[in-house]
């Protein structure tokens, strides 16, 4: 008994198979530029923030 | 598929590296190439080396899965801090094979266990957990002061780890359990930092006398208070047992802001602080309740 | 008879059953780890306490059940899709028998606590080895397939298999180095807070290359097979693809938010976490737009709901996973139980869900027969998807709670609750955890019960025309 094949015609529709989504596209090209925006927000080198100097701002609140 | 002819679809070894070539770069940026900055390898200036007998624990430590249940790493957030203690730093790793800093806390934090408790504390506390803590879920861990470390294994981790050991280590090896080693190691854990509580208290920062005093209310929260997170120590009865006798205490008539103050700071090497777990509310019932038993 | 397209399907067979005793073994030894959370009672001595359990459990189902599957549902899409039989059928087939010896010896290890202590890589380096030679001998068959194909262009399931086959060497290899110290014990090469780096770059792409890219390669394979669909965008899966493989690597700090490692690194980690939204949810709109030609396919053929509530629990994880990175959100939930319940919406929901789907689809091809029971397929699929959700919601409830009950603080600024005050209030979620637990075996234990029902048919009507 002969296998049958996988015809590659199966998986990929010819009618949209250039297709993006509109709403997709706005998150992947969204993504990237919050991405951009957050890396320098939140790097030392580039704001001054560090993980350490929100510690100590948030202790100065602590009632002794 | 018409159109891809020809394409790098169509060309699997080109594929195969461009595909290697696309997960090597945040590989290289996040991972290779800080390996190679002195950044990554920060040493505190009075960290050591483990002992051969804490390195035995930490084997055991890692044998035993510790790692599920407890981290190692205490972040720099407050309520992290009031916990556990000062917030963990890069420098004291130096000599972590792995790291064990965990990612769940089924139990508490380590990263300040050393010196918290005294040595007798962990004896019994790997011996029975509920003993301490009636509902905690930790396993018992019975089966450690019957076995005896190996010995000559431990000494040949030493070696491979480039660790320095003496003579006298390798004999007291010897003779060591299991339990000996893992509360050795437990009592290493963190100690190249020095002990710094959130919140240490003194006289002026508390009521001159306990306000709570003669309400009977209170005498019961402190009770619920002491059996769940002193009895351990000090006995269910407040008889003693690792710490002191709270009635021979109670009798001796000391002053209010002095036990609050003992209990808020602990003792150092010898009970745990509880200023930061404990509202001062409670810390008076404690007090009551100390005060009830003369 | 013989002729080249008649595909052996002998080890894919042998590694869809050897995955499936090693999951019944790994859920077993979960609904009591399970238990053992809330009542201590249930630890049995050093063999059977939580903390060597645990790691069994874990690795039992991710080595056995996940990679067992994925290495034969893998050589199944290969074959098909470079339309020739494996090129060393016989090393393939050595390759079965060392998997399951190398498991046996594995799971003995990590009852005799030999133990890394490396989430995911707790396997000592003999062990490790022999992992390092499975995998050279599975890409040997993979890749020589894929070079000797008998069809010009590779469908999208290969790129994914192969990202997966380069990508895992490299991560496994890397973060296993070790100083050896004795056959059962060794140190990582690397220290402190290098080994935190090191260690969570490989564990998250573990998730990333072992339980994404794999299920990935499912997906777009068996989803178009088994509905008659074709995938709707071509271009939305190539974007997605690269784009995917290219993030994932840099992500592996979100774990250490708040560690002691460098404060650019954790954030580079948790900007290129957030991207990874995008690629997910490219393969999640392409698997929707797919079915979209016509939603009937979700009455009319049963594995189509599994494919899509499947992509539907990625699409809803590949959320939760990046939000949990930013820096506010993992202050609450991270170390809580938050987590597990994160990471078992992905296991049970995503690629259990897609592996049974895979393997109810290749049964019947190889066999040459029907499936036992549609009927008894739709109880499995509704019974784990029940269970499943209140396992993960329960989790998600309690790690809220446990982690808002570590933050709360008294006016006077000490902390309102002890460590055991926040622990105890775990206990009734985790009690309708075990619960939620019994029901996703108990379901599948029908897919068990179905898969080798279906072989039984198979071969009785092998026997009747032979």
């Amino acid at each position: 008994m002969q296998e049958e094949f996988d015809n590659l015609e199966e998986f990929t529709r010819e009618d949209t198979e250039h297709a993006l989504p509109l709403g997709w596209l706005i998150l992947f090209i969204g993504l990237i530029v919050f991405g951009v925006y957050y890396f320098y927000a939140y790097t030392p080198a580039f704001t001054g923030w560090s993980q350490e100097k929100a510690f100590e701002e948030s202790m100065q609140t602590q009632p002794k | 598929m018409s159109n891809h002819e020809n394409s790098l679809y169509s060309k699997a070894v080109l594929f195969a590296v461009v595909a290697a070539v696309t997960v090597l770069i945040g590989t290289i940026v996040t991972v290779f190439a800080p390996m190679f900055t002195a950044g990554m390898h920060p040493k505190n200036e009075n960290l050591q080396p483990f002992t051969a007998l804490q390195l035995a624990g930490r084997d055991i430590y890692q044998a035993e899965g510790c790692v599920n249940c407890h981290t190692q790493t205490v972040r720099p957030l407050k309520a992290d801090v009031l916990r556990y203690g000062e917030y963990s730093k890069a420098g004291e790793f130096a000599y972590d094979r792995p790291f064990l800093w965990g990612s769940k806390r089924t139990g508490p934090d380590l990263a300040r266990i050393g010196g918290k408790y005294p040595d007798e504390w962990h004896i019994q506390h790997f011996e029975n957990p509920q003993a301490f803590f009636p509902k905690s879920n930790m396993p018992k861990y019975t089966w450690l002061k019957n076995k005896p470390v190996n010995a000559p294994e431990t000494l040949a981790h030493m070696k491979a780890l480039g660790f320095p050991y003496a003579e006298e280590d390798a004999t007291a090896l010897a003779s060591a359990t299991q339990l000996d080693a893992l509360v050795a190691y437990m009592q290493v854990i963190g100690t190249s930092v020095a002990r710094k509580e959130a919140i240490v208290v003194d006289a002026s920062m508390i009521e001159a006398a306990n306000p709570l005093a003669g309400k009977a209310e209170a005498v019961a929260a402190g009770q619920a208070i002491y059996k769940a997170e002193c009895a351990g120590c000090h006995g269910q009865n407040a008889e003693g047992n690792i710490g002191a006798s709270i009635s021979d205490y109670a009798k001796g008539e000391p002053a209010d802001t002095d036990t609050y103050i003992t209990v808020a700071n602990g003792l150092e090497g010898a009970m745990p602080a509880f200023a930061g777990q404990l509202s001062k509310d409670k810390i008076w019932s404690v007090v009551s309740y100390i005060n009830s038993l003369k | 008879m013989n002729n080249e397209f008649h595909y052996d399907y002998k080890t894919v067979q042998g590694f869809v059953l050897s995955a499936i005793f090693w999951g019944v073994i790994g859920l077993v030894i979960g609904l009591l780890i399970s238990a053992q959370l809330w009542d201590a009672n249930l630890n049995f001595g050093e063999y059977f306490s939580y903390g060597r359990l645990r790691t069994l459990h874990t690795n039992v189902l991710a080595y056995g059940l996940g990679i067992g599957a994925e290495f034969g549902i893998f050589y199944y899409i290969v074959m098909r899709l470079t339309k020739r039989p494996l090129v060393l059928p016989k090393l393939a087939r050595f390759h079965l028998w060392l998997f399951n010896v190398g498991m046996v010896l594995a799971t003995l290890s990590l009852f005799a606590g030999m133990n890394q202590s490396l989430e995911y890589a707790e396997f000592e380096w003999p062990i490790d080895i022999a992992i390092v030679i499975l995998w050279v001998l599975f890409a040997i068959n993979v890749l020589g397939n894929v070079f000797t194909r008998k069809e010009k262009n590779m469908y999208v399931s290969l790129w994914y298999v192969i990202a997966t086959i380069i990508t895992v060497a490299i991560l496994y290899i890397v973060n296993n180095l070790a100083i050896p110290a004795s056959l059962t014990k060794s140190y990582h090469l690397f220290a402190g807070v290098n080994s935190a780096n090191v260690e969570w770059w490989y564990g998250h792409n573990a998730v990333g290359f072992l339980f994404t890219t794999p299920i990935l390669a499912m997906f777009y394979y068996f989803l178009p097979k088994s509905t008659g669909l074709p995938i709707y965008s071509h271009r939305l899966s190539i974007i997605s693809f690269w784009s995917l493989i290219f993030a994932y690597l840099w992500t592996g700090a979100h774990h250490l938010v708040y560690t002691p490692l460098p404060d650019w690194i954790q954030t580079l980690g948790i900007a290129f976490t957030l991207f990874l939204i995008a690629p997910s949810w490219g393969s999640v709109v392409n698997g929707y737009f797919t079915v979209d030609k016509d939603w009937s396919k979700m009455r009319t053929n049963y594995l189509t709901k599994f494919f899509i509530v499947g992509i539907t629990f990625y699409g809803l994880q590949t959320i939760q996973g990046p939000s949990q990175g930013i820096r506010v959100i993992s202050s609450l939930i991270h170390y809580t139980d938050w987590v597990p319940g994160h990471v078992h919406m992905g296991t049970m929901g995503w690629v259990t869900m897609v592996i049974c789907a895979s393997v109810y689809y290749m049964l019947p091809a190889m066999y040459k027969t029907e499936i036992y029971s549609e009927k008894l397929a739709n109880i499995h699929f509704w019974i784990v998807l029940v269970g499943q959700l209140m396992f993960s919601i329960t989790m998600w409830i309690t790690g809220i709670q446990q982690g808002a009950m570590w933050k709360m603080t008294n006016a006077d600024g000490s902390l309102q609750y002890t460590f055991m005050e926040t622990l105890v209030r775990n206990y009734p979620y985790w009690q309708m955890r075990t619960v939620a637990g019994v029901i996703f075996v108990v379901g599948m234990l029908f897919f068990v019960y179905n898969v080798l029902m279906t072989i039984k048919k198979g071969n009785d009507l092998a026997k009747q025309a032979a």
